[in-house]
């Protein structure tokens, strides 16, 4: 075999620098398949062999460890947010149509307070648009969700602006504009709204199985390192009877506190993870829905009045009140949302909300009665006056209930992701130089036996 | 419900009458222009419902109502046993009318009032009951509701600009004519059109259910009838540039002339609207009752006044009021 080697070694003409570099490579790999039986052969093989199995599954962990550290930043940094930008954008265009439309309650001056707070809500939907536009960049189907919001939304405020102005004259023309600019909500820019909200809470509920998924290939690598390294002592051991080869066991030891930091790390992580998904579920999933379901409840229940249809919109009142909260609270959003809710204090913010949805069901039936009754002065009245049992302080009452849970929801969210990714902090590369320590003790270790044989 | 799917199917028929508009002024100016509208236009879904409905059936005299029956009796001492005496025992009439239109029935927004032509019969026929015309529940409902609400007698009568017709008249009973209307249209003014005619593939808006829509979608110069929950929508349409006429009853027409002065009412009447009062027939002492209180409000100038107050302005000076008609 060297001979042959030997042969292909004499150039015919002066070979090229690569071809002798490859030779000479070859030259030292045919010598340690040569030297398989010996012993020193057979150590610098097993070296070689612990140190790419020690940095592979060094760079499995590492890479694990990035992959759970970058889902939970995607999770914290930018599919939670984009989440919470569509929810109150969402929001803050239900209470934009709830707000503008109790003010023509009031006649034709809608009070300064109302107005401030419709032109609050635009603002802060139009904000949450730009917000949401600059993070949804790469998701097409959300981008363009997006643009269209954008483009009806001052359609729908260019409505409003006609049927103020109209209102202010008296004529009733202002409570058509009211109506069709409402429907234009109601009907098209709300349910666009849903769908982008939908879309940003199915994905983070997808985040969540990619954050905390086992690392299975990463602690198989690791056990199988841990394993070589143990046969590998045992080897020396009977060739060498040397009980303790320092570089080997420093080795063993480093793998296996990689192994026990990611292990631990992995279960602090993915605990934390699991309870910032059990906080951020709730919001998602009911919490918000049921925000809006109130609010369109809300301004079902003034356009009923001012746009004067006799109580036609009532079953729209009706079924969003069902989706807020059906069977005095057992079903709807909210009974979803006290299921949903993973600690007792989330829970209790719940029932509180659940008891303001009955109580605003009962103010919202005495305004019904009366308006069926014909006293339509006598419900506008009960809508709109100060006392604890009108309309308006009950659904207040209500809002700021729902507004309560969905805020403790989203600070124990924080607070857990925050745990988590302190957790995750430092673990890729600590894993990796673990690695590479152990990489270098087992050089040390073996080279210390293999100068034996010199 | 009724008003948002209604906006709903109203946004959609727009959008596919803008879709189509071009195609069909085109089409028709290569066509005999006396084709049959219904087959000259694809008629948008929204209106379908007034194309499947029966024909009139013969009716003899649809004008003809119930003879009082000597003089009002006094407020307050209603004949026992009547309808009357029951409304008087309630303490409250129970009037339908019409979703806000401007000058007939709308709320003055700021005494929350409901105001205008059709709610001075209300208050003067409450009047002649209790003594005291306040004493009215109105429903304002749109027309299909509002004559529901009669047949199921929801309410004790309807006062809602409604065309006495010999359909109708199968479900309900009607009072005499307490206003002789006639369908015109309403344009953007400086538009050039003078009348239905000159609509011909234009978009033209009416309430949906009324007889409007029927004369719209009727028409030989074949305009394209779009129908919404209320007349007040029509002008929303009209001034958003989505229909380019209103066409509806000179006193509709009159309420919204009055909210946009830059729109205005042209052409002849197109056919004559006479308005009754409708009321369930299982009452005709009712019917009665209401005519009598019709015929005095005549005759002490009560409707002269009305009329002045309401819709002079655009229509200008008061006709003569209309002559009550009897079968019996």
């Amino acid at each position: 075999m060297q001979q042959l080697s030997q042969q292909a070694t004499e150039p015919r003409l002066a070979p090229p620098r690569h071809a002798l570099e490859r030779l000479r490579r070859r030259r030292h790999i045919d010598r340690m398949i040569t030297d398989w039986d010996t012993t020193p052969g057979r150590i610098r093989v097993t070296m070689v062999v612990l140190v790419l199995g020690v940095l592979l599954s060094g760079g499995i962990g590492a890479y694990a460890a990035d992959a759970r550290a970058e889902a939970a930043r995607d999770i914290e940094e930018r599919i939670e947010p984009l989440n919470a930008d569509v929810t109150t954008l969402y929001q803050s265009l239900a209470a934009a149509d709830a707000t503008v439309t109790s003010g023509f309650l009031s006649g034709t001056l809608e009070p300064s307070d109302v107005r401030a707070r419709y032109d609050g809500q635009i603002a802060d939907a139009t904000a949450r648009l730009a917000q949401a536009g600059a993070q949804a960049d790469a998701d097409r189907v959300t981008a363009d969700r997006i643009a269209d919001i954008a483009a009806q939304l001052p359609v729908y405020t260019g409505l409003i602006e006609r049927a103020r102005a109209n209102n202010r004259q008296g004529y009733p023309l202002g409570l058509a504009y009211l109506r069709s600019a409402s429907e234009l909500m109601q009907s098209s820019i709300l349910p666009e709204a849903l769908e982008l909200q939908r879309t940003q809470a199915d994905k983070l509920d997808d985040a969540y199985p990619r954050a905390e998924a086992v690392p299975v290939v990463a602690l198989a690598a690791c056990a199988v390192s841990l394993a070589g390294l143990v046969w590998a002592q045992l080897f020396l051991f009977r060739r060498t009877h040397r009980v303790f080869n320092i570089g080997l066991v420093a080795a063993t030891g480093t793998v296996l506190v990689g192994l026990l930091w990611w292990t631990v790390t992995g279960v602090q992580s993915a605990g934390y993870l699991q309870e910032s998904s059990g906080h951020s579920q709730p919001v998602s999933d009911a919490l918000g829905p049921a925000q809006i379901a109130a609010l369109q409840a809300r301004a079902t229940e003034s356009l009923t009045l001012v746009a004067r249809d006799g109580g036609a919109t009532e079953n729209d009142f009706d079924a969003q009140m069902l989706l807020l909260a059906r069977d005095e609270g057992a079903g709807g959003a909210l009974g979803a949302a006290r299921r949903l809710a993973t600690d007792q204090e989330g829970r209790a913010l719940v029932e509180t909300a659940i008891g303001e949805a009955v109580g605003y069901r009962e103010a919202h039936e005495e305004v019904r009665q009366l308006d069926a009754d014909g006293e339509y002065g006598k419900a506008v009245a009960a809508a709109l006056r100060a006392d604890p049992a009108s309309g308006l302080t009950t659904f207040d009452r209500l809002e700021s209930a729902l507004t309560d849970a969905v805020e403790y929801e989203r600070e124990e969210f924080q607070s857990d992701i925050n745990r988590a990714q302190g957790w995750l902090t430092g673990l890729a590369v600590g894993i990796g130089a673990l690695a590479l320590a152990a990489a270098v003790g087992v050089v040390l270790g073996v080279r210390s036996r293999l100068e034996e044989y010199r | 419900m009724s008003i948002r799917s209604a906006l709903a199917s109203v946004a959609v028929a727009a959008v596919l009458l803008v879709g189509t508009t071009a195609d069909q002024s085109s089409d028709r100016s290569a066509r005999n222009s006396k084709a049959p509208a219904s087959e000259a236009v694809p008629r948008p879904s929204v209106v379908s419902s007034a194309l499947s409905e029966p024909t009139a059936p013969r009716c003899d005299d649809p004008l003809g109502s119930l003879r009082p029956q000597g003089p009002l009796p006094e407020p307050g001492r209603m004949p026992p046993g009547s309808t009357m005496a029951d409304i008087a025992e309630r303490g409250r009439l129970a009037v339908a009318v019409g979703l806000d239109t401007y000058l007939i029935s709308s709320r003055d927004p700021e005494t929350r009032q409901l105001e205008g032509f059709d709610i001075d019969i209300a208050g003067d026929i409450a009047e002649a009951i209790f003594g005291d015309r306040s004493r009215v529940d109105y429903r304002q409902l749109d027309l299909p509701g509002r004559l529901t609400a009669v047949e199921s007698r929801d309410v004790d009568l309807m006062v809602g600009s409604t065309t006495i017709t010999c359909q109708r008249r199968d479900q309900v009973e009607f009072s005499t004519v307490y206003y002789q209307a006639g369908q015109r249209v309403l344009v953007n003014r400086g538009s050039g059109v003078t009348d239905l005619k000159g609509l011909a593939g234009k978009r033209v808006c009416a309430s949906r259910g009324s007889t409007s829509l029927q004369t719209v979608l009727a028409d030989p110069s074949g305009p394209v009838p779009v129908g919404v929950p209320s007349v007040t929508d029509c002008l929303v349409m009209l001034q958003l540039g989505k229909v380019d006429a209103v066409s509806s009853d000179d006193a509709l027409l009159a309420g919204l002339a009055a909210q946009d002065p830059r729109t205005e009412i042209v052409g002849p009447p197109l056919n004559e609207e006479p308005y009754g009062v409708v009321i369930n027939p299982v009452a005709p002492d009712l019917v009665r009752f209401v005519n009598a209180v019709l015929e005095r409000r005549v005759e002490d100038g009560r409707w002269q006044a009305s009329y002045q107050s309401w819709l002079a302005a655009a229509l200008g000076p008061p006709p003569s009021p209309p002559e009550p008609q009897y079968r019996d």
